[in-house]
């Protein structure tokens, strides 16, 4: 007989070094799992071709898979799901793991990897406890980048379709599952969840160091900048279509003495997208008042959050909590925000230095009042509030919940 | 009494005749100079762009030297090229083109033409080091302005001639609080890109960007500038600062009408078209109109089109020099002087001006102050000029433009036409303009 459970986290994307939200978080369920004294095994069957770096027990897909992705990346998530019972390779690896491995719980981050998983499971006769991680309603959010994208309908009507399903097998089959937002839950009840846990998003504290700090000085001093407004994104597009739906490429808003940063892999549409060289006035102008800080290892991102005075949230779709939200609350600046991009975290609407627009034209405005409004600073109630969002209090009642299983 | 910094960067160390923004900068300038200590303490500055400052300068000797050019005979806008440049090209030519290619009379007539825009780029390039070197002289010799709280800046020029002025402008205000007044002529480029050369595209939109952010007051020369301004302003977000359309002179100078037919080639009868030939000045309708009137075995006058050779016309100009129905029908003039360009205006029947965009539209205000009758296109601000008293055709619309020639060479009508605008046309003077940009300034 074991003496400590053994977990099996199950992925669609590697957690070493974690850059976006989903890696972010699943790479703190890992990490509270194991504070927890599991014994607990990560591994993601995904796609060399969006994730260079990864761990001893991640499952790179075959060559044909690959072939698969190349031709619809965005639902690359499905295709790595499917190769855990279609890909021979991938299913070899994941069958020794779970020969091997004997998990008890297996916690399924997001709905994809089940896909493949349950079948196996089936075909290998095993029953583990299942957890499922949610972090969206994935069907609709799929529908809204696969239109964004201009994908044919019957495609995109077949790739909801599955999601669809498979959401609502996972929820059914699972012991647990745990969700992001309030809305999440409801959503998941009305599928007959078994056992319901919410498990906000939440933020490591900021690690940064002097050398950083020195390093944004000066660029900043050098283009002559003294005020910030930042905003932080990966590449998913609703990062992009929310950027331009409450914010724009007009850029006017933004004083001769301030720059509105954009740090992350965000950074590559915007580089890619807006060049001060094409024939039209937003773009040529947009560089007066926008910087690129690029992609950033953790220390510079940190001390670039330290330095700014203002971080924006225009996030206008997608369900789940937001890990740039809290990332926003922890770093105590004055934060321009969409109601959307509060979810799970309504009760910092109320805190001082937050501005909340859900328009266009107010939302650039926030961010122009903000840049010239002087932080207040926060109680010493709000100041505990905050730790709220630190991630071992968010993760608190999933970790008490699945010692229960 | 408040400072007024006038920037002379545009005319400081120019040697020859003054061009369109030139003008503006020292026909004001000079108002500001004479009515110096009235209600403005006036002192000039200019840009150095070796030192990326500004620099305290002098009017007089601007002055001085425009007024000998104004009273010397006819000369070059530009100077000429020298015997020993074009016996150089010459040889060059001799040495390196096959004869059997110089006797082709298709390439030596090609080669001809593009060698002169060559040579007048040459001629202009060579012109401009003048104006830098004299310029250098001059910032060396000169103290750095020190901008003060209380000062007013006005800027009259082309500052996106030089992308850092406008920067250093910008931030050495913010620095002080100085009062910033830009005179903004036109935003053709960031609103029809396909009007003009893209290389200027971005420097000059950034300017435009840079100059509503950083201006107290922003002085359009049209409504229909003012407009566009608005509109620049609301699609990007910016506050507009306070406008005020100013209208420039079209004054005639006096003494310098009579001196002399520029060209030999020039008819007794001729109908008058004065701009730079681009693409924007919309030169091809006028081809157009007079295919349409061959056509139509219409016999039109002679056709001189006055203006120096700009970018994108090259199929233009080739259609006019190569299709011989053309030939002598309409003539090609470039390096007219003033004296030369106030004789085609005094004599010519009357004038056309068929352009797709203006700022103002000022050869149209100068046909007028000549008390000769001009037929517009009805585009941008040429309507404000001279309101209803115009007849107008649509710049895309050779048939009107054609029946609006026909209609005037009727000589009773355009009689009747000359002797209504002679009495209701009242040409605007320097000091026209100068009071209303001084009226703004005072306001602040």
């Amino acid at each position: 007989m074991k003496s400590k459970k053994t977990i099996l986290v199950l992925t669609t994307y590697p957690l070493k070094n974690p850059q976006h939200g989903g890696q972010k978080r699943t790479d703190a369920i890992v990490n509270a799992y194991r504070s927890s004294n599991f014994i607990v095994k990560n591994c993601a069957v995904f796609y060399k071709g969006f994730y260079s770096s990864y761990g001893e027990d991640d499952v790179p897909l075959s060559a044909s898979s690959e072939q698969l992705i190349r031709q619809s990346p965005l639902t690359g998530d499905i295709v790595c799901g499917e190769a855990i019972i279609k890909d021979p390779k991938v299913k070899r690896k994941i069958t020794e793991l779970l020969t091997n491995f004997r998990p008890d719980i297996i916690h399924i981050e997001q709905p994809f990897p089940y896909l493949g998983l349950k079948p196996l499971l089936a075909e290998l006769q095993l029953s583990p406890k299942l957890i499922f991680g949610s972090q969206n309603i994935e069907a609709p959010m799929k529908r809204d980048i696969l239109e964004g994208a201009h994908v044919a309908k019957e495609q995109i009507a077949e790739a909801v379709k599955i999601i669809d399903d498979i959401e609502a097998e996972l929820t059914n089959d699972s012991e647990l599952v745990a969700a992001c937002t309030v809305e999440d839950l409801k959503a998941h009840a009305k599928l007959k969840a078994r056992k319901l846990v919410l498990a906000p998003n939440g933020i490591a504290k900021v690690e940064t160091n002097e050398q950083s700090t020195q390093h944004w000085q000066k660029i900043f001093a050098d283009l002559g900048v003294t005020k910030t407004a930042l905003f932080i994104g990966s590449a998913h597009p609703p990062n992009w279509t929310g950027f331009l739906d409450m914010v724009g490429k007009g850029l006017g808003f933004v004083p001769p003495d301030a720059r509105l940063v954009l740090a992350g892999s965000i950074c590559d549409y915007f580089e890619r997208e807006i060049s001060s060289d094409s024939l039209t006035i937003e773009d040529a102008t947009f560089w007066l008042r926008a910087y690129s800080a690029g992609r950033l290892s953790e220390p510079r991102l940190g001390a670039l959050i330290k330095q700014s005075d203002v971080i924006i949230l225009p996030i206008t779709e997608g369900g789940g909590s937001n890990l740039k939200t809290a990332e926003a609350i922890l770093a105590n600046k004055k934060v321009v925000a969409t109601t959307h991009a509060l979810r799970s975290f309504e009760w910092f609407k109320d805190f001082p230095n937050v501005w909340i627009a859900d328009t266009k034209q107010k939302f650039i405005e926030s961010i122009a009042t903000a840049l010239k409004t002087p932080l207040v600073e926060r109680t010493q109630e709000q100041a505990k509030q905050t730790e709220k969002v630190l991630w071992k209090n968010c993760l608190a009642d999933l970790i008490t919940e699945v010692k229960s299983l | 009494m408040k400072r007024l910094l006038i920037d002379l960067t545009d005319i400081e160390g120019w040697q020859g005749h003054h061009g369109g923004t030139q003008r503006v900068v020292y026909g004001i300038a000079k108002q500001l100079f004479l009515n110096n200590g009235k209600e403005f303490q006036v002192e000039f500055i200019a840009f150095s762009a070796e030192k990326n400052l500004f620099y305290t300068t002098s009017f007089e000797p601007i002055m001085t030297r425009a007024e000998s050019q104004e009273a010397g005979s006819i000369q070059q806008s530009s100077p000429p090229l020298t015997a020993s440049m074009k016996s150089q090209v010459k040889q060059f030519l001799r040495t390196y083109v096959p004869e059997t290619v110089r006797k082709n009379p298709r390439v030596r007539s090609t080669a001809k033409s593009t060698l002169t825009i060559g040579m007048n780029v040459a001629r202009k390039a060579r012109h401009g080091m003048g104006k830098l070197r004299s310029s250098m002289v001059v910032s060396l010799a000169h103290e750095p302005i020190v901008f003060t709280e209380n000062d007013i800046v006005l800027i009259l020029g082309k500052p996106w001639d030089n992308p850092i002025m406008e920067r250093v402008l910008v931030s050495a205000k913010t620095a002080t609080g100085f009062k910033l007044v830009q005179v903004i002529y036109d935003l053709i480029i960031p609103f029809y890109p396909q009007l003009h050369h893209p290389s200027l595209y971005k420097t000059y939109t950034q300017y435009i960007f840079e100059a509503i952010d950083g201006s107290d007051l922003l002085l359009p020369i049209s409504k229909c500038t003012e407009k566009d301004l608005a509109r620049f302003a609301k699609t990007l977000n910016l506050k507009l600062p306070k406008t005020k359309v100013i209208r420039l002179a079209d004054e005639v100078e006096s003494g310098t009408s009579g001196n002399g037919k520029p060209d030999s080639r020039i008819d007794n009868k001729f109908i008058a078209c004065i701009g730079t030939i681009e693409i924007r000045k919309n030169h091809t309708l006028l081809y157009y109109t007079y295919k349409l009137a061959e056509q139509q075995g219409i016999e039109l006058p002679q056709l001189v089109i006055v203006g120096s050779r700009g970018w994108l016309s090259g199929d233009f100009q080739y259609l006019v020099e190569h299709d011989p129905a053309m030939k002598n029908k309409i003539i090609l003039l470039d390096n007219i002087n003033d004296a030369g360009l106030s004789w085609v205006y005094a004599n010519c029947m009357f004038s056309v001006y068929p352009s797709f965009y203006e700022g103002w539209g000022l050869p149209v205000a100068e046909t007028l102050a000549n008390g000769k009758v001009c037929i517009a296109s009805n585009a941008s601000s040429i309507p404000e000029i001279f309101g209803d008293n115009i007849d107008y055709f649509s710049p895309y619309d050779a048939n009107a433009c054609l029946d609006l020639i026909i209609k005037y060479l009727d000589p009773v009508k355009l009689e009747q036409k000359e002797a209504k605008l002679k009495q209701l046309y009242q040409p605007t003077s320097w000091t026209d303009t100068y009071n209303t940009v001084a009226r703004c300034i005072e306001d602040l």
